[in-house]
Formats: structure tokens, C-alpha cells, sequence
């Protein structure tokens, strides 16, 4: 479970990089856009610049990039694991010494 | 004999406005020639002459040969210009003729040459003077209306109709004028009809790229459009059914009502308060996750500091190092919930926020909006799938009487809330003593069964709507397509913030909770989790002895009191 852990880790190290290039503003857009549409329903269109209305878009963009990058690291963390124990199946197979008796000298 | 004297300067005089006029004479005579062979082959004889001076940025030449008027004549349309004599000779007009080039006049500076139009297209200009779009130039409007080139680009580079467009390019045809408010407000239109168009799910698609969703002529129709009052308007009410069923096969008047340039939220009290509802729910609720995961991760991080060495002994070597946690039908049933939902996630989403930057590119990676629409379907089919097994697996159960009720919600649990947030500030120093399902999975388990009943029922709404509108009243189907997205955006943030804090991002989990994948639990994480289940698995550890008495100081018998003294 240690191996599979630090596997685990680095698939997440990596699925956090992947976010932070790609997808850090399309999650921040996103979940600004959502809480723009909480905001128009709770305090009706056109939203109105207040501090409510604002608190709210900035908590939907919070949860947009914290939901994207939770994707990214799980994601991460799952592959990380599936190839560290591929890895460890390999290394198994390919290190499993022979089972068969050494044959003592006389 | 002659001299070579200089000429006196009278006759030098004479002389330079001779040569200047044969300097001036010779581009221009040669200049019909030189324009003429900018042109195609097959352009006809006299187009070059107007070309020496009207050219680009004014008249794009290029363009011009590539339209569908490139074999016509200049004159042919500006009727009256030609090169020798650059002044108009118009043929006389008819007073109604004259009437409209007034008008024309306060829009275009060769109003004359629109009259040209109906030459060759004297069915479409019949049909435009007698729509909506035409009668400005009949009665007294508050604004000039449209003109041909304001459709159709400019006469010079008109393409061919059946020349690919895309969708988004004719609808942004009308946006010119119906989504310009000064002009709105001049003409006395009401409503906002290009937000709404592009806030419904036809102009969400158009702006995700599709060619199938129909731009405003499809609907609302092209040269012979009409007030929607009109009985001749496709959109009456009598053809309206007609109009959608172009595409819609079977569509209804129920089903055309829901399509209005209405706000979904404004058309009846139904949906607005579906759109009321929902926006606070998702608001509270994601706030009340939220600060549950905060308080959690302070708790987390607070013990993690002050956990000293052999504060925790290490469990009894007899105990097995897991236990199952799931079994594999509840893994099959979970890998089957998180397949589906991910991808109606990827797939949906570009949809309910289209005007979002990346959604096009989005859409286009999953292969365009309508192949989204078709995996968006199909995962849709694995998570209603993924529920029945579920259901199977319980009735499966049951009848086994293997079926436990400890997924239900007891008051215990309100307890458990409260112990929990206690704990979470420190108020309390141990956690609350967690059965097999503590009140966060329980949350978890129960808000699946709401968001797949919400999920599947608005979802089929919006999969069969001419069957539905047909049924039901048409706010009904406009409030199933509101709670749709709404909800969806509540499940996506819940499931990717607060569920997968829980079981793989929480400190004590990370990097992951493999339950999910190989079914077990480590018996030292059940322990701290779930401890009830834990004693009740392996035996509650004895009680802690009572605390020994003091012991008696020691007397020292040489200061014994005496006896009675």
C-alpha cells in the first residue's frame, strides 16, 4: 500500500500540474458563471454590482476551481496507482527468483 | 533658317497645358484597359471604366468577382451612370418608386440602385415591401427599417444562398438590429429577443456550433416575415405547431408555447419558482458543505499537530489489517455512478453555460454539440441503469433478510451533526462514535437517490419534449428544463467538492479512500471513522479502570498519635 501511495502521489503532483496549465481559468470562469446564475435567481436580473451578489460569484469561482482541481488530483491519484501497481506486477514477474531447491554440497 | 532659340515664353505658355492634358490623357484612356484586365474573363465589356476610381477600400474588387453579381454591368443596378457622362440619368419614376427612393435615401447614398433588385428578384422584393421588414418604406415608422444589403451584406459580395453559412453567421444577421437597444428603443420594439434566443437551448447549440439548430429565419421566416400578431407569421398561433414541427416531428401547440423569446423564469409563476427554489437551495446548500469541509479541515489539521508519538497505540496484531467495505455489486453500481456522472458532466455542462469562453472548445473535443447530446444520452441510460441495479441489489437483499436499514436517517444523526461541529471547534476532544454509515454518507447516499430522480425525470423532459408538452401543461416542461440545469450545477459542485473531500482529499484519507476500488477498508481507518462498527466487529475494549484511590500518605510510627490524644 506504501508503493501505491507514492505512486498515488505523484499521479496527483502531475494531475494538479495538468489543471494548473490548462484548466485553472476555464474552471474560474465556470464556476464564476454559476454563481452569477445563483446570484440572478436569489437576487434577480440584471444582478446588481452589491457585495452579496459579488461574495457570491467569488464563491462560485472558489468552487469551480476547487471542484476541477479535485478532478484532477483524483483522477491523478487513481492513475498514479493503476500504473504503480502495474509497475509492481512487473517487477515481480520479472524479479521472482527460482523456487526450486539450491542443491546442497556434500 | 529657323533658330533653336527657346520658344518665346507665350508660346512655352501654350504649350504646357497641351502636353499636361495628353500626360492626363493617356492613363486615362488606358486606365478602362488596365481595370478591365483586373477583372474575369468574363466580366462584361464597360465594367473596368467605373473601376479607375471606384476602388477599394470603397469597392473590393476581388470580392466582386467572386459574387453571384459579378456577370452584371455596373450600370445594370446604378442605372443612369456610365463613364463618358458620370452623372444620373435615371428612367423616370413612379411616384411610388420615387416615394421609396426617398425614403432609401436616408439610408444608403445610392438608394436608387435597390430599385435594381426587384429586376431579377421581384418575388423576394414583392415579399419583403409587403413584411414587417418593409413597411417603412409604405407608412410612417419611427425608424427606417432594414435594407437588402443589411441581410445580405453588401450587392457586391453577395454570395450564393446555398453557399455554406454557418448557423451562428445568419443569426447574427438580426442581432445587428434586434440586439441594438438604441434602435430598439427608437422603434418602438418590445422585449429582448436575442437574449433570449441565445439563453435558450436553440441559440445555446448555435453557439456551441451546431448547423442543425435553427437561426431566427428558420422560425420566425426570411423576406415574408411578419408580425408575430399576423396571422401569415409562422409563428401564429394557429401555424406555430407547424413551424417547430419542421424539426420536432410531432410538435403540438403545447410544445410550441414552450418556446417563446419569454425568460424561461418569466413566462408563468411554475417556473419562476422552480428557478427561486433551486437557486437557494444549491446556494445554502453548497455554503453549508462548505463550511462543514472547512471546520473538518481545521479539525484535521489541529490534531494532526498536536498528535504526539504512542498517543494512538497501534491495534493488536490478531485484528486483520482490513475489512470489506463494499462488496462488489455496490463497487460495479458505484463505478457505474461515476462514469455516467462524469461524463453527463463533460457533456452537459458546455451546454448550460454556452456563453462561457472554452464551452465551444469543449463541445469540440467531445466531437460537437449534437455527438455531446448523444453521449450526454447514453450516459444518462448507465445512471439510471446504475439506480435499478441498486434498487435489484436491495430488493436482492431483502429477500435474503440480509437487507440492513442503517443507510437511514435517525435522529442520532442530528445528534451526530452536532457532537461533530462541536468537535470540529474544539469544543469537544473526540469525535463523534460513527456507526458503519455516519450522517455524511448517509447525506451522500440520500442526495444521489434526489439528484437521479430530479436528473432523469427533467432529463426525459428535455429528451422526449414533444411527448411530455403534449401531456402536460407547457410550464410544467419549462420548469423540468429550469430544475435540469439547476440541479445539475448543484450535484456537479456537491459531488466534486464536498463527496470527494470526504473520501480521498481529507488529510487523515489522502491521496485516496480505495474502497471505492478494491472494497476494503484498513482496519485502523475503520477504527478512527466508524468506531461503533469497529467494537461491534471486533469486540468493545474493556472499560478503562477506575481511577485507583490515592494512596494513604505514609505515617511515620515514631509520630503515630497516641490513641485518644
Amino acid at each position: 500500500m506504501r508503493k501505491h501511495n507514492k505512486a498515488s502521489l505523484v499521479g496527483v503532483a502531475l494531475g494538479l500540474l495538468i489543471f494548473l496549465t490548462m484548466a485553472l481559468l476555464p474552471s474560474l470562469v465556470y464556476g464564476g458563471y454559476a454563481g452569477l446564475l445563483l446570484a440572478g435567481g436569489i437576487f434577480g436580473t440584471p444582478v446588481e454590482p452589491s457585495v452579496l451578489a459579488r461574495g457570491l460569484v467569488a464563491f462560485g469561482m472558489i468552487l469551480g476551481v476547487v471542484a476541477v482541481a479535485s478532478i484532477f488530483a483524483v483522477g491523478g491519484a487513481a492513475l498514479g496507482a493503476l500504473v504503480g501497481s502495474l509497475f509492481e506486477k512487473a517487477s515481480e514477474v520479472a524479479g521472482t527468483p527460482s523456487k526450486e531447491p539450491v542443491p546442497q554440497k556434500k | 533658317m529657323p533658330s533653336f532659340e527657346s520658344p518665346p515664353a507665350s508660346h512655352r505658355a501654350r504649350a504646357a497645358p497641351r502636353w499636361a492634358a495628353l500626360a492626363l490623357a493617356v492613363p486615362l484612356l488606358c486606365a478602362p484597359a488596365i481595370a478591365e484586365a483586373t477583372l474575369r474573363p468574363d466580366a462584361p465589356s464597360g465594367a473596368g471604366a467605373c473601376l479607375v476610381c471606384h476602388r477599394a477600400p470603397s469597392f473590393d474588387g476581388e470580392a466582386f468577382k467572386k459574387s453571384v453579381h459579378a456577370e452584371l454591368a455596373c450600370a445594370d443596378c446604378h442605372d443612369g451612370f456610365d463613364y463618358q457622362a458620370h452623372s444620373v440619368k435615371t428612367s423616370e419614376l413612379s411616384e411610388g418608386d420615387a416615394s421609396q427612393v426617398k425614403k432609401l435615401a436616408t439610408r444608403s447614398a445610392a438608394p436608387q440602385a435597390f430599385l435594381a433588385c426587384a429586376t431579377c428578384h421581384s418575388e423576394e422584393t414583392e415579399q419583403v415591401q409587403s413584411s414587417a421588414h418593409g413597411a417603412w418604406l409604405k407608412e410612417e415608422r419611427k425608424s427606417a427599417g432594414p435594407l437588402c444589403s443589411d441581410c445580405h451584406g453588401s450587392p457586391h459580395s453577395i454570395l450564393k444562398a446555398a453557399s455554406p453559412k454557418l448557423t451562428a453567421a445568419r443569426s447574427a444577421v438580426c442581432t445587428r438590429c434586434h440586439d441594438n437597444a438604441d434602435f430598439l428603443k427608437q422603434s418602438g420594439l418590445s422585449g429582448d429577443p436575442v437574449p433570449t434566443y441565445r439563453d435558450s437551448v436553440h441559440g445555446r447549440l448555435v453557439v456551441l456550433g451546431s448547423e442543425r439548430a435553427p437561426a431566427c429565419q428558420d422560425c420566425h421566416g426570411t423576406h415574408a416575415i411578419a408580425r408575430m400578431g399576423d396571422p401569415a407569421s409562422p409563428l401564429a398561433l394557429p401555424t406555430r405547431a407547424g413551424t417547430c414541427g419542421k424539426c420536432h416531428e410531432g410538435a403540438n401547440e403545447g410544445f410550441a408555447a414552450t418556446m417563446t423569446h419569454t425568460p424561461l423564469a418569466q413566462a408563468h409563476p411554475g417556473p419562476h419558482w422552480t428557478h427561486i427554489f433551486f437557486s437557494y437551495l444549491t446556494t445554502l446548500t453548497l455554503l453549508g458543505l462548505s463550511l462543514h469541509i472547512l471546520l473538518d479541515l481545521g479539525a484535521e489539521l489541529r490534531v494532526r499537530f498536536r498528535r504526539k508519538k504512542g498517543q494512538h497505540p497501534a491495534l493488536p496484531a490478531s485484528l486483520p489489517k482490513s475489512v470489506q467495505r463494499l462488496d462488489i455489486h455496490q463497487r460495479i453500481q458505484h463505478w457505474m455512478l461515476i462514469s455516467s456522472v462524469l461524463l453527463l458532466v463533460f457533456t452537459g455542462w458546455p451546454l448550460r453555460a454556452a456563453s462561457v469562453g472554452p464551452s465551444r472548445g469543449l463541445a469540440g473535443l467531445l466531437g460537437g454539440p449534437h455527438l455531446s447530446g448523444i453521449l450526454h444520452r447514453i450516459a444518462a441510460v448507465v445512471m439510471i441503469a446504475a439506480g435499478l441495479y441498486h434498487l435489484g441489489y436491495l430488493a436482492w437483499l431483502w429477500r435474503k433478510k440480509k437487507l440492513h436499514l442503517n443507510m437511514l436517517p435517525a435522529p442520532k444523526d442530528l445528534v451526530h451533526l452536532m457532537h461533530n461541529l462541536s468537535y470540529f471547534l474544539g469544543l469537544r476532544r473526540e469525535k463523534p462514535h460513527f456507526d458503519r454509515f455516519s450522517y455524511v454518507e448517509k447525506f451522500d447516499y440520500w442526495a444521489v437517490f434526489w439528484g437521479v430522480a430530479i436528473m432523469a425525470g427533467t432529463g426525459f423532459v428535455y429528451w422526449f419534449p414533444t411527448q411530455f408538452a403534449g401531456n402536460m401543461p407547457y410550464w410544467v416542461v419549462n420548469a423540468a428544463q429550469l430544475a435540469h440545469g439547476e440541479e445539475a450545477t448543484l450535484c456537479a459542485l456537491a459531488l466534486f467538492v464536498w463527496h470527494f473531500y470526504n473520501v480521498h482529499l481529507r488529510p487523515s484519507i489522502f491521496p485516496m479512500n480505495w474502497a471505492w476500488l478494491n472494497g476494503h477498508i484498513s482496519t485502523e481507518a475503520l477504527k478512527e471513522e466508524h468506531p461503533a462498527e469497529f467494537d461491534r466487529m471486533f469486540g468493545a475494549p474493556p472499560p478503562a479502570p477506575a481511577p485507583s484511590p490515592a494512596p494513604a500518605p505514609a505515617v511515620d510510627p515514631a509520630n503515630k498519635p497516641e490513641p485518644g490524644k
